[in-house]
């Protein structure tokens, strides 16, 4: 794994996009993309009642826990896991190597649907997700300086 | 690892605040919580047993202006300190750009210091990085305590690696030394990512 992380705006637009295609096709609420460390890298969706960034740390750090779970049964991680409210529901689900994609959903749809087009925007995902993570520094960064 | 992200001009480092257990690292958190005005933080979220002591991690979101033209970031987290948490310490450890470590200036509490301070390097290594590798501080805390260790003595038991580090004398309790700790670390961490930077630009 590369010390740091550059997304471009294009990169950035193409994570958006997958989740905004996400949340239609699955009638789902709100997509959070975030890295294994809780970094965010994308939200999408209602987000007027809660904070993507803390819902990220906190399911890297249910996620990560689990995958400590799955080892000592011998598994080398779980997947996806499955939170189920009265009204709301968290569907969060691996992407490639480093990465997770949480979904909000209602009653409204299914968890099937949820899982069928996550499974779909997982892969769209990782692929940009492989670019962003091999690339050095090389990045259209501009002058980064420290102010006084 | 720090996420520059460059169509929301953001930077994003995460700062691990780790040392034994009762060494102060919440209280550090809640001083900067409670001092920091809300447009530069946001709630902080504890994982807390019924005996408010951590059991998984505190985190605590800032967000500065220390970068010309960027939004920078800062995540805070604190480790659980008591020794049979470890996987979780690991855990927290992942994508870690800078580490507060809080020692206890406490005599009776030397060797939890150097336990915990090995125990850092060991998980570290498991991320393969060296203690060399994550720019970090050493904080003294509780120095108002009337069996306080010299401060050459908890230099000459923790701050012996090749690289020297700063330290910081502190009462995390009254938020003595609080700011000053943070503020070295998150610039060394930026100081270490600009750095990095300019140095595979050439």
């Amino acid at each position: 794994m590369p010390r740091h992380r550059f997304i471009t705006p294009d990169e950035q637009k193409q994570l958006d996009s997958i989740l905004r295609e996400l949340l239609k096709n699955s009638d789902a609420k709100t997509a959070i993309l975030l890295d294994h460390g809780g970094f965010l890298m994308s939200t999408q969706g209602f987000t007027e009642h809660i904070d993507p960034q803390t819902i990220a740390v906190l399911a890297a750090g249910a996620f990560s826990t689990t995958r400590e779970l799955a080892k000592m049964i011998g598994e080398e991680e779980f997947t996806v896991m499955f939170h189920q409210g009265r009204r709301d529901h968290i569907h969060l689900s691996a992407v490639g190597k480093d990465a997770l994609l949480v979904i909000i959903f209602e009653n409204t749809t299914t968890i099937g649907m949820v899982r069928l087009f996550a499974r779909e925007a997982a892969k769209k995902l990782a692929s940009i997700l492989r670019i962003i993570n091999q690339r050095k520094s090389e990045a259209p960064m501009g002058n980064i300086k420290l102010q006084q | 690892m720090s996420t520059v992200n460059f169509a929301t001009r953001e930077i994003t480092c995460k700062i691990v605040y780790y040392g034994p257990g009762l060494s102060g690292k919440t209280t550090n958190l809640l001083f900067i919580h409670k001092k920091v005005p809300a447009k530069h933080r946001s709630d902080m979220v504890s994982l807390a047993t019924d005996g408010d002591r951590t059991l998984f991690f505190d985190f605590l979101p800032l967000v500065t202006n220390a970068v010309k033209g960027f939004s920078t970031k800062f995540q805070l987290y604190t480790v659980p300190g008591q020794v049979f948490y470890n996987a979780t310490r690991k855990l927290v450890l992942q994508g870690v750009d800078g580490i507060v470590f809080v020692s206890d200036s406490a005599w009776n509490r030397m060797n939890d210091n150097h336990e915990s301070f090995v125990n850092m390097k060991e998980n570290l290594s498991e991320y393969g990085l060296t203690i060399e590798d994550v720019p970090y501080v050493l904080q003294f805390n509780k120095r108002d305590l009337p069996d306080a260790a010299p401060v050459e003595y908890m230099n000459h038991l923790l701050n012996r690696e090749k690289q020297r580090v700063p330290h910081f004398e502190s009462i995390a309790i009254r938020g003595i030394g609080v700011f000053e700790t943070l503020n070295a670390i998150s610039r060394m961490v930026l100081v270490k990512l600009i750095s990095e930077l300019s140095q595979n630009k050439e």
